[in-house]
């Protein structure tokens, strides 16, 4: 039998590449917009650092789709289907390696920042300073790491419920397709991606609610449990959705074929 | 010899379309059994079935284990390694069966590798047909199990690279482990079955040993499965 630690990192290499792609991408990116302002004649040492801001937006949005990209394919391709271990925890490693990619991608655009902050610190230093003083004047100022850490969690309780939702979708399509006589698989596909992206937008406007509220708990102050109760909503969706995705995949999902 | 494989009332319908059914089958230990049948006739999901990455009615043991989990454990499976991405390496994919699959024998890989020629640095793109069929193969029987499917593994390949893997089915085949091999051309395996078995109108048509065909029928194993189709009708053959 396979051990989970054993798929885990088979899955995360692969998802690991596409991540190292993004970035190559984005670094070539960086640089041709620097060579730019370089021929302009308006480069100077934070050129670099503003190019990575400007930027990364698009890793961040482009890694989603990718991930969701390969965490779906894993679930209908007999390459990894074929990996000796139950469905639960194979649902496991899939989604985690997803999510530990998701954070590797946040660590390197850290990372760059970092760099190219550095290499520009002589001017972004009033920046920085300007910054501080407009912190401390804030609640964010009181407590900057848990503002932080606040937003990092939900950053990725929101990830992994959209790619649960995701997943939910393909796999009940995925599922629907071997039943239903093919004339109808159209129909049928077609109603079921309108209801899910309906359910969707429903569920987006809701989170955008919720974080619109969040943010404002966290920089306001309003009380911490309630901010919480909105983090355990959503988590107790994916919960949901997990256990339906593991039924889904146990029962009744297949690989597609040779 | 005890069953490696035993199959009992099985049924699988895609898309409301009856696929197979009624299928019961056994096969022992240690032996070469090739599956026979037109195209479309059910060969794949049959091994698709044996596997798990199809859903059917019905009850499958492999190695006396009917758990999908446990079932994977003692097959492997000739997948056309669709999850990987054409830029990937052959010895990355091998890392990766390497990682997944703790019966894969890497010493074993190498041995067939280079008695297939296959060159590990080359990219998934730049491998011909013939070339990835042979690495399908050596990654499939790398793996220590009990039972091995090989799905139409010389399809499309020219007849070198058939001789070749031919040879290394026969070579690297474990004493105690079944080889089924599915394919609608006849000849190129039939020297090397011990059994065939005949998938035809959603069902096992026959399943008859290779020595029976020739000494008790006086037919080659192409003969006898043409003339299957010739009558129309079932062999009412089992072993």
């Amino acid at each position: 039998m396979t051990k989970f630690s054993d798929l885990f990192k088979a899955m995360s290499s692969s998802k690991f590449r596409s991540i190292h792609q993004l970035m190559l991408l984005e670094l070539a990116a960086v640089a041709v917009s620097s060579i730019w302002s370089l021929i302009r004649g308006d480069f100077s040492s934070a050129t670099l650092f503003y190019s990575v801001m400007g930027w990364s937006i698009i890793p961040y949005l482009v890694s989603f789709v990718l991930l969701a990209v390969r965490n779906e394919q894993a679930f209908t391709r007999d390459t990894f289907r074929l990996a000796p271990i139950s469905d639960g925890l194979f649902y496991a490693a899939n989604l985690l390696s997803t999510v530990v990619s998701f954070l590797y991608l946040l660590v390197l655009q850290l990372v760059l920042m970092a760099v190219t902050g550095l290499i520009g610190w002589s001017m972004l230093s009033s920046m920085y300073d300007n910054m501080q003083m407009s912190l401390q004047y804030s609640d964010l100022g009181s407590n900057p790491v848990g503002v932080c850490l606040g937003m990092l969690t939900v950053m990725l309780v929101i990830y992994l419920l959209a790619w649960s939702t995701v997943s939910l979708v393909h796999l009940i399509t995925s599922a629907a397709s071997n039943y239903l006589p093919r004339a109808r698989q159209r129909i049928v596909n077609g109603i079921v991606y309108v209801v899910m992206i309906l359910i969707t937008f429903r569920v987006v406007s809701y989170l955008m609610g919720q974080i619109a509220w969040m943010s404002s708990s966290l920089m306001g102050g309003t009380t911490v449990s309630s901010w919480w109760i909105g983090v355990l909503i959503m988590i107790l969706i994916i919960a949901i959705e997990t256990v339906a995705n593991i039924f889904l995949l146990n029962k009744w999902v297949e690989t597609t074929t040779n | 010899m005890s069953n490696v494989l035993a199959i009992k009332d099985l049924a699988y319908k895609q898309n409301r379309k009856t696929i197979l059914s009624n299928v019961d089958l056994e096969l022992t230990t240690g032996k070469i059994v090739g599956l026979l049948g037109e195209n479309g006739a059910g060969k794949t999901t049959l091994m698709r079935l044996i596997t798990g990455s199809a859903k059917g009615k019905g009850a499958i043991e492999v190695s006396g284990d009917s758990e999908i989990a446990k079932r994977k454990s003692h097959v492997s499976f000739s997948e056309q390694l669709h999850g990987f991405s054409n830029g990937y390496k052959v010895d990355q994919v091998v890392h990766f069966y390497e990682t997944i699959y703790p019966d894969f024998d890497h010493a074993r890989y190498d041995a067939m590798a280079k008695f297939l020629q296959v060159d590990g640095t080359k990219k998934l793109s730049a491998l011909s047909k013939g070339m990835k069929e042979k690495v399908v193969i050596a990654l499939t029987l790398a793996r220590q199990t009990d039972l091995y499917l090989l799905d139409e593994p010389f399809s499309g390949i020219d007849s070198m690279s058939r001789k070749r893997i031919i040879s290394s089915i026969l070579q690297w085949k474990p004493d105690d482990a079944t080889i089924l091999i599915s394919d609608h051309y006849v000849t190129e395996i039939a020297p090397i079955l011990d059994e065939i078995v005949i998938v035809k109108d959603h069902g096992i048509a026959t399943h008859i040993g290779a020595d029976a065909i020739r000494d008790e029928k006086g037919m080659e194993i192409e003969d006898y499965y043409e003339s299957l189709y010739e009558d129309g009708g079932d062999a009412d053959d089992e072993i």
